[in-house]
């Protein structure tokens, strides 16, 4: 998975056009791992007497 | 009747008793800028995966209007409330590893936050990056535009600075996706609907100040807000 995205420019050389839109899933999977991980912390919070 | 309660600094109410934890104006300030960061991203991300439409005024409109709504939510909370509130410091630090400790396990006190949990503020800190980010990166793309103030100039930067400037402008819109994903979560959450709840309707039950909240750092007026 490429993190940005690249184009030629008129003298045919390499240059950044922006980030990679296939990241969004990168994002999207982060924030779910971050809920995962809270209610994790909660479940063992609530195992552990509170 | 008022009558003193547990809690150094805090008089008892009648159970129901309710206090303003944010004015009308503050909420309606929030959820504009919510439905302009949803039209920014709509509008910008649609195109990208298929949904073609003429999006590019209405993406530069609604974010001159978030820019406008930021500059007033920061000249409103530096000179009319309490920034203090929204600072994370040590105490904050200290406040994350009580809660934590007293959540896993069966010791530890209590810990009373201030009008803002250390959570709240982190998210409202990663927010503000994310969007100052996209703001200046997306002023300075206004310049490829025409609009009715000028004519576009798209060699104002050469075209790998623009390129950076586009690299910076599409992380901070990756990135609020993660945090709104992560605000709504919380916003949902039964045990933080009170905090929601008052970003809807504006009230705070007093029970729920006097539980969760310091009064040495969140000072309530008679009108209950500040």
């Amino acid at each position: 998975m490429e993190i940005l995205r690249y184009k030629k420019n008129i003298w045919g050389q390499e240059i950044i056009s922006g980030v990679s839109w296939d990241l969004i899933w990168v994002f999207i999977g982060a924030a779910i791992l971050f809920i995962v991980c809270h209610m994790i912390y909660l479940w063992l919070s609530k195992e552990r007497g509170h | 009747m008022n009558q003193p309660s547990d809690t150094p600094g805090i008089q008892e109410k009648e159970p129901g008793a309710r206090l303003v934890r944010h004015l009308f104006f503050d909420r309606f300030l929030h959820w504009f800028v919510a439905a302009c960061i949803f039209v920014l991203l709509g509008t910008s991300l649609f195109p990208i995966y298929g949904i073609k439409f003429s999006w590019v005024q209405t993406h530069w409109v609604t974010g001159l209007l978030l820019s406008a709504a930021v500059i007033i939510h920061v000249v409103r909370s530096v000179f009319w409330k309490e920034p203090r509130y929204m600072w994370f410091g040590t105490a904050d630090v200290i406040e994350i590893i009580d809660s934590i400790r007293k959540d896993l396990s069966r010791s530890g006190i209590v810990v009373r936050t201030g009008k803002y949990s250390p959570a709240q503020k982190l998210l409202h800190h990663g927010m503000t990056i994310i969007i100052l980010t996209a703001i200046v990166t997306g002023l300075m793309m206004m310049v490829k535009v025409d609009t009715p103030f000028w004519e576009r100039n798209p060699y104002w930067l050469s075209e790998s600075t623009w390129g950076i400037v586009y690299v910076f402008h599409g992380f901070s819109a990756l990135f609020s996706i993660t945090m709104i994903i992560i605000h709504m979560y919380f916003g949902s959450r039964p045990e933080k609907r009170i905090y929601t709840r008052s970003m809807l309707l504006g009230w705070y039950l007093h029970d729920d100040y006097k539980r969760f909240h310091d009064p040495e750092r969140w000072k309530i007026t008679e009108s209950g807000e500040r």
